[in-house]
């Protein structure tokens, strides 16, 4: 059965804004081509893999709407990609052609013909498909997706400092280069839904194109709404699981006169005990993974900013009685910088650390006489210590912070 | 292995296969918006949330969301579509020549409120290229039709989709109308392809009707032909007397003409139609076509034989040739005209037994709608590297017929022993089939 549906004219300023896809597809092509093989070939290889992929561009279209068959098509690309391949392995290959240009020369030629014909032919093999078939544009366009993400694949696993290209960049003008990801996301899929909108003729093109980036800015809007994935912490040392560990040691029956806890112990470390007696509740600092403090405040307000705390969270850095919100990303697992990013930490409890922070934020909890706070995940090495410090009264001052906060909340 | 497959591909393709477009029909997602969908997930869930890929969370996001709203419109956009149009009806009957466009008066409401929604429809029967344009804030239809057709009813399919080609839900509708198409003329006014209408072998008798030989006189009265007066008469007697046709009987002179349906048979309804309307069968006819059980011998059911005719199946063209003669020309066959598409099939053989059959002065043609001299057969490597060619401009016929072909049809015409001519529609020209065969050998 043919195909007998037919839709509206998309009008004047519809066509010849269909006039773009073309130059849109090759910038597309060219950029995915670039983050493909930048880093991995030579500069020249590069420029010849950038010029290819627009040039495949466009046989690839033109031969789509001729009469020539798409198996012919394809094996005409594939034919070609080999081509270049072998005429890359024979210039490096040969000592007659090497001798001739030289070994710089001849790397150089190479990369060029491998890049710039293999280019050429993946290019020119998926436009000729989009082309004769609308479902072959969707693995055009997953190509494209692909290439850009592999550029962008460093900063996976919550390594937002990578590429240090962007995050460098990013940190330099201020901004979390997570939001550079994200925005970099969104401007890609909006480019390749243009991309697919200005090739389906509906009548709506213009509408359509005033629509797309509203619904990007929704979804990513709705992400911050909804929260953005957070790295789980290793559990290399065992800190972060749930099991129970060997109960407490039995602490001294006579109160500590070191801190105002007086049933103190909540299963922390003594190091933390010492933390809450001096500064009455210290806001915990998760640490850097290479052991230093990332935001060890003086004051009462300190950020607790530890990026990575698998291992040395102990230490605890926050100084006041409010731990303040806790901006890192990355905080979590480990020992006392449970304080996990996003959540406001009010006095050295709320910890939000999923896998619970351990020693010293029980004892920050206690101090700060918000260990109730804690009381969910505050696990640590007492899972119930949270329980023993919400017997406590909190001092009047901090109980008002505890329900400001709350209702901020 | 491929004699065990065959049977099994028909009742796919009779039974199975009619299904599956059904159901494709009601599954809102294409397979781009499926494709998207698997990619978004693996993007949003894989790399995303687990890898915390934050760019191809973005993507994945964005992809999801796109598609699923594509979904949800479509089927919401569907369900109001379907109710609008339910049992819509009119009495106002569609008369059209083929090739040339005209607004039918159906529209649907243009949904422009609704972002990324897209409406479009065609005609599944009859046949005809829709054209859909936006007109205030409603979409309105024009059709060009391709085919001749008589129908009681318009069936169209509807498409609600999304401008991304994600989702796409489709249903049909009918219309109670008529509907007729005509075939186009193309170039041609006249036609002259009979060789003469008077036969000659009339009797004299004074029952008969005066239709015979010239040989009676009487006075000339004002109206009559001048080229009739006997001079000569008039200069021995000094009056006028002209001559004027004697009484008699002779068999009867009647004018058959048939259409022959098969590929590309429009041309040859065409040319049929204008020998009717422009006289060229003479003052006493009878037309017939594949397809029509009946004949036509006036203008009005001429037009709905040749009507008709384009929905008769192309493979059993010629096959009524035969019943038609006898039963059309009780009397014994005077002339036959019959009009023949230029594309070679299992018509030719039919014809030629048919007209093998009959005694009688006929007269073959092979209409077109011009010649393309330049499309040659590829043989084997040019089926295997080409694609055969896209359906013409319904505006410019079905298209040139190749030279190959038509030198086939004249070819095995003319080995049945009847005179064949070569009628060009969009040019307008008669030709002789020896005249093309001699171009085609030059």
């Amino acid at each position: 059965m043919t195909e007998v549906t037919r839709f509206p004219d998309d009008g004047l300023f519809g066509r010849f804004l269909r006039i773009f896809r073309h130059p849109l597809r090759a910038l597309s092509m060219a950029l995915a081509t670039t983050a493909v093989a930048a880093g991995v070939t030579t500069g020249g290889g590069v420029v010849t893999a950038i010029v290819g992929a627009v040039l495949g561009v466009v046989a690839g279209e033109l031969l789509g709407r001729t009469r020539v068959r798409l198996p012919t098509a394809f094996g005409a690309f594939v034919a070609l990609g080999v081509l270049g391949l072998l005429l890359a392995a024979l210039v490096t290959g040969s000592e007659m052609l090497a001798g001739f240009f030289g070994p710089a020369n001849a790397l150089g030629v190479s990369a060029m013909l491998r890049w710039g014909l293999g280019a050429f032919a993946l290019v020119g093999a998926l436009r000729v498909a989009g082309a004769r078939y609308p479902t072959a544009m969707g693995l055009e366009l997953g190509a494209v997706v692909v290439s850009v993400g592999v550029l962008f694949a460093a900063h996976r696993d919550g390594v937002i400092a990578r590429p240090l290209w962007i995050s460098d960049w990013a940190w330099q003008k201020g901004i979390d280069p997570a939001d550079i990801f994200l925005a970099l996301g969104a401007t890609a899929v909006v480019i390749l839904a243009v991309l697919l909108v200005l090739e389906i003729k509906s009548g709506r093109t213009v509408s359509t194109l005033v629509s797309l980036p509203l619904l990007a800015l929704l979804a990513v809007a709705c992400l911050d709404v909804v929260g953005r994935p957070m790295p789980q912490a290793e559990d290399g040392l065992g800190l972060t699981t749930e099991e129970q560990g060997e109960p407490p040691n039995q602490m001294p029956e006579e109160p500590d006169q070191n801190g105002p806890d007086q049933n103190g112990g909540d299963g922390g470390a003594q190091q933390g005990a010492q933390d809450s007696g001096a500064a009455g509740g210290h806001g915990d600092a998760g640490s850097d993974a290479s052991g230093g403090l990332s935001d060890s405040g003086a004051s009462g307000s300190g950020l607790d900013g530890g990026l990575d705390g698998a291992s040395q969270g102990a230490l605890d850095g926050g100084a006041g009685g409010q731990g303040g919100p806790d901006g890192g990303p990355d905080a979590g697992g480990g020992g006392g910088g449970a304080d996990a990013g996003g959540d406001a930490g009010g006095g050295g409890g709320q910890d939000g650390g999923a896998d619970g922070g351990g020693a010293s934020g029980a004892q920050d909890s206690g101090t700060g006489g918000a260990g109730a706070q804690d009381a969910g995940d505050a696990g640590g090495a007492t899972p119930d210590a949270g329980g023993r410090d919400a017997g406590l009264s909190p001092p009047p001052d901090l109980n008002q912070q505890q329900q400001q906060q709350q209702q901020q909340q | 292995m491929l004699a065990l497959l065959t049977p099994v591909y028909r009742v796919y393709r009779a039974r199975v296969r009619p299904w599956l477009r059904r159901a494709r029909d009601f599954f809102p997602l294409t397979p781009l918006g499926l494709f998207v969908g698997c990619f978004g997930s693996l993007a949003l869930f894989h790399y995303g949330y687990q890898r915390i890929d934050l760019f191809l969370l973005v993507v994945g996001l964005v992809c999801l969301g796109l598609v699923a709203v594509s979904m949800v419109l479509s089927v919401a956009g569907a369900v109001v579509l379907a109710y609008r149009t339910r049992g819509r009806s009119s009495e106002d009957a569609l008369n059209l020549e083929c090739g040339f466009s005209r607004r039918t008066g159906f529209s649907v409401g243009a949904p422009w409120f609704v972002p990324f929604l897209r409406i479009g429809w065609g005609w599944v029967n009859p046949h005809v290229d829709v054209k859909l344009t936006r007109r205030g804030l409603r979409i309105e239809e024009e059709v060009t039709p391709t085919k001749r057709t008589l129908a009681d009813e318009v069936r169209r399919r509807f498409e609600v989709g999304d401008t991304f080609g994600f989702a796409r839900v489709a249903f049909e509708r009918v219309e109670e109308r008529p509907v007729r198409f005509l075939p186009t003329t193309g170039a041609l006014k006249q036609m002259q392809v009979l060789r003469t209408l008077a036969a000659g072998d009339a009797i004299s008798h004074p029952d008969g009707p005066a239709g015979g030989e010239r040989m009676d006189m009487r006075h000339y009265v004002p109206g009559d032909p001048v080229r009739f007066i006997l001079w000569k008469v008039f200069a021995r007697s000094r009056e006028i007397v002209i001559r004027t046709p004697e009484r008699a009987i002779g068999p009867s002179h009647q004018t058959v003409a048939y259409v022959v349906t098969g590929p590309a048979d429009e041309p040859a309804a065409g040319a049929a139609r204008v020998a009717v309307d422009a006289g060229a069968l003479g003052a006493d006819w009878v037309l017939g076509a594949d397809g029509c059980e009946g004949y036509a011998e006036d203008l009005r059911s001429a037009h709905e034989v040749l009507a008709r005719s384009g929905d008769a199946a192309e493979t059993s063209g010629g096959a009524g040739l035969g019943d038609f003669l006898k039963t059309a020309t009780p009397g014994g066959l005077g002339r036959a005209l019959v009009f023949v598409p230029a594309r070679p099939g299992p018509w030719i053989d039919r014809v030629l037994l048919s007209l093998g059959r009959t005694k009688g002065d006929v007269e073959v043609v092979v209409c077109t709608d011009g010649v393309d001299r330049s499309a040659k057969k590829g043989g084997r490597w040019g089926r295997f590297l080409y694609r055969p060619d896209d359906s013409p401009d319904p505006a410019k016929g079905v298209g040139p017929a190749s030279a190959a072909d038509l030198a086939e049809v004249c070819r095995r015409l003319s080995a049945g022993r009847v005179r064949v001519l070569i009628l060009d529609r969009m040019a307008g020209q008669v030709y002789s089939a020896a005249h093309q065969l001699a171009s085609e050998a030059a």
